[in-house]
């Protein structure tokens, strides 16, 4: 999956802060690599394609978009 | 004495041909003016502003942007007084658009599109930049600059634009799982009058937005109520692999906390209390999270289906003029 789950991590702790990226993480590891590879869309990287699921893909029903 | 009767006998030759020599010396010099002259010709072109102009169009038909964009801005440039400047300038940032310079089209559509004015070049800029603003995810923009524009428009064709407009912006809102936008979105529709209601499809519009309306979705509530216990909500979003793994790996911690705090290891039972809790709020956000997804994986293809049928076609069909260009793109967000 891209991210990898760490770097998932880091970027649920540096926009959500410490709780919601605490939780955040540990629910990407539980995902990690098995459903949702069935339901996000991929991603190339490096000449290979990874099941793509950002922060944004998991935040956008209460976290508002701000443009 | 040879000298001078060499000298003698070419004046003489001379005298016989006068006329001759006087003859071919005249072709020669006319001769050598005409070469010069018509390879200094070639040195230099006249172009006037409609065959400036017509390169362009061609350019920009066989969709060579870079060089209609370069024909254009010379156009604009070697003919600012020309009846067509405004066409040329807006072709101009359709050119920076199809070359994905959304910046450098938004401005040059920004400035065609003040002052205001209801002429078609005018309001064709406002919608080529509402539109980079949709490109861009940026709904809130093309909406405020849609709002602004239907303060000012007059005309009823225009009007019923922007109300579709706006209604596609709630679309794709509602794509993204935005509360309320299916309801604002038919709200738009409805304001779109009856005249011009097939040419935006409207009606087939709303029988997808009913469809969506009837669909299966799951509950985000339930599903987080559902996992209290572990995988609960997993399940109930069909996902099967993630509801066995959040129910076992959660069965396991909270066991381990409880051994560890039963064999007087508070410590430790303090630590993996403190990474199940991690994966326990986890396995609950995980299960909203995906009855969202579900959701929104059900919405997405029918949005999809109706920007690839019903989205920017008849509006361009309409163009009777210079602008009937529009044909030639449909824009994807």
């Amino acid at each position: 999956m891209y991210p990898g789950c760490s770097l998932y991590g880091a970027r649920a702790f540096e926009k959500h802060g410490i709780f919601m990226g605490w939780v955040m993480t540990c629910d990407r590891l539980l995902r990690c690599g098995r459903d949702e590879i069935n339901v996000s869309p991929g991603i190339i990287r490096n000449g290979r394609t990874y099941c793509h699921d950002p922060v944004a893909a998991n935040d956008f029903w209460w976290q508002k978009t701000v443009h | 004495m040879d000298f001078v009767f060499a000298l003698a006998r070419s004046t003489a030759i001379f005298m016989k041909y006068k006329n001759f020599i006087y003859l071919l010396s005249v072709s020669v010099v006319v001769f050598l003016m005409m070469v010069s002259s018509s390879s200094a010709g070639e040195n230099y072109i006249v172009i006037h502003g409609d065959e400036q102009y017509q390169y362009a169009e061609t350019c920009f038909r066989e969709q060579a942007y870079q060089s209609a964009l370069t024909a254009y801005k010379r156009f604009v440039h070697f003919f600012p007084e020309d009846s067509r400047i405004r066409q040329a300038k807006f072709k101009t940032g359709l050119c920076l658009f199809h070359l994905k310079d959304y910046a450098g089209a938004l401005e040059v559509f920004n400035a065609i599109a003040l002052p205001f004015s209801e002429s078609r070049i005018s309001s064709e800029s406002r919608f080529m930049a509402i539109q980079i603003h949709m490109i861009k995810g940026k709904y809130s923009a093309a909406e405020q600059m849609l709002q602004n524009f239907l303060t000012f428009a007059r005309k009823k064709k225009i009007q019923d634009r922007i109300y579709s407009e706006l209604a596609w912006i709630y679309l794709k809102r509602a794509g993204k799982m935005e509360k309320n936008s299916l309801d604002t979105a038919a709200l738009w529709l409805d304001r779109i009058s009856a005249q011009n209601s097939p040419l935006y499809h409207t009606d087939q519009i709303k029988d997808c937005i009913s469809e969506i309306r009837a669909m299966d979705f799951k509950n985000p509530a339930l599903a987080g109520a559902l996992s209290i216990v572990p995988g609960g909500g997993f399940v109930y979003c069909r996902r099967y692999r993630d509801g066995l793994t959040a129910f076992l790996l959660n069965s396991a911690l909270i066991i381990a906390a409880a051994g560890a705090f039963d064999d007087g290891n508070p410590a430790l039972g303090a630590v993996i209390s403190f990474v199940e809790a991690g994966f326990y709020s986890g396995n609950i956000y995980g299960a909203v999270t995906s009855a969202h997804k579900y959701n929104q994986g059900k919405i997405a293809p029918v949005i999809e289906y109706m920007e690839n049928h019903f989205h920017g076609r008849d509006v361009s069909q309409t163009s009777s003029s210079a602008l009937n260009y529009m044909i030639g793109f449909r824009i994807r967000f």
